[in-house]
């Protein structure tokens, strides 16, 4: 690979972390509550999408690449791993500084419950839903995950179903 | 709340979380050799492990059957696994620490560890040979003397060498596309 490839590859990589870094984050704070294994995880998946990306074509958005790659390497993750997320540790989040501290805790307090019960559903039901809270249309979820628009309607129905009744659970 | 709002609320809060420090959406090479070396030295405690078994297991079998047979079988396992072993503790040598703390050492380290795997590779293609020779002089010999049946032998032999050559042949496909990686990292983490 000529060194004027190399260097649009590192362009080409750097854009995607701009532009998807923090979902991408937030995607492994789906798998994973300890920061310590989430930064791991975080660092596998930017490794695999460095790994990969000399092989994307452009036959899909840099976004749909991205999170394709980075839910493969997350299913693997789980996979080797074998058991479930814990749940001690948040994701930071900015607060905002207009809001007085107790909205701000009110606010912080439903977040982590939310974080919470997305870490408890079901692998393929999480991954359906974390797509759809990035703002991911049907289409481009189906194509992350390889499956048809009717099968995401699917999964994401149930999904909301599964996450809101364990939302009820923890008020 | 209806279906969208309830949606759209998850959506605000889910997107709330932001990373604190940009660094961290960084490829760090430090985190990734350190993460190599805990999973080396754990490969090496297995391997280490699965030898003490074998030296155990061989040592009470020919011990129960102590004819020249079993006592040169089991020989034959200890010298197998006291090469295999040694070998594994010399190739690791010198790649459990970085020179340096910076990216460019970090890098070379996992180059040094791809290489180094690919050499216990080549060892592992030539200790497979070694061991088709011995056993198909060994069942060679059983059938001459006893008429055992091959076909059994035959198909559990055939079976695992076929599995452990496709296992090495994807473990050199996996490091030989790690090397590619790490090369072109070097001028993108530096």
């Amino acid at each position: 690979m000529s060194s004027v490839d190399r260097r649009a590859l590192a362009a080409q990589y750097e854009r995607i972390f701009e532009a998807h870094g923090p979902a991408l984050l937030r995607l492994t704070a789906s798998y994973e509550a300890p920061p310590q294994a989430r930064e791991d995880l975080l660092q596998e998946i930017l490794l695999a999408i460095w790994r990969a990306l000399p092989s994307f074509r452009g036959d899909c958005s840099e976004k749909t690449f991205a999170f394709r790659v980075a839910h493969n390497r997350c299913l693997t993750h789980v996979w080797r791993r074998g058991k479930s997320p814990q749940s001690e540790a948040e994701l930071p989040e900015v607060p905002d500084p207009r809001k007085s501290p107790e909205t701000l805790a009110i606010d912080s307090r439903r977040r982590e419950t939310l974080l919470a019960a997305i870490r408890a559903l079901p692998v393929n039901y999480r991954q359906v839903i974390t797509l759809a809270l990035e703002d991911m249309t049907p289409a481009e979820i189906a194509a992350v995950l390889g499956v048809t628009e009717n099968n995401v309607a699917v999964r994401l129905n149930r999904a909301r179903k599964a996450l809101r009744s364990i939302l009820e659970e923890r008020p | 709340m209806s279906m969208d709002l309830e949606l759209a609320a998850w959506r605000t809060d889910w997107q709330a979380h932001q990373p604190s420090d940009a660094a961290m959406l960084r490829l760090d090479p430090g985190r990734l050799v350190e993460r190599e070396r805990r999973k080396m030295a754990l490969g090496l405690f297995g391997q280490l492990l699965f030898g003490a078994v074998m030296l155990a297991f061989s040592a009470w079998f020919a011990s129960t059957r102590p004819t020249l047979e079993w006592i040169l079988w089991a020989a034959v396992i200890w010298a197998g696994t006291f090469f295999a072993a040694g070998f594994a503790v010399w190739n690791k040598a010198g790649t459990w620490k970085a020179m340096s703390q910076s990216n460019a050492a970090f890098l070379d380290l996992s180059r040094q560890r791809c290489l180094r795997e690919l050499r216990a590779l080549r060892i592992g293609r030539w200790f497979l040979a070694v061991q088709l020779a011995i056993v198909a002089a060994w069942l060679s010999w059983d059938y001459a003397v006893r008429r055992l049946p091959m076909r059994p032998y035959f198909f559990a032999g055939g079976a695992t060498i076929l599995l452990a050559a496709a296992y090495l042949e994807w473990f050199a496909l996996r490091e030989r596309r790690s090397l590619r990686a790490l090369g072109r990292l070097d001028e993108f983490v530096d």
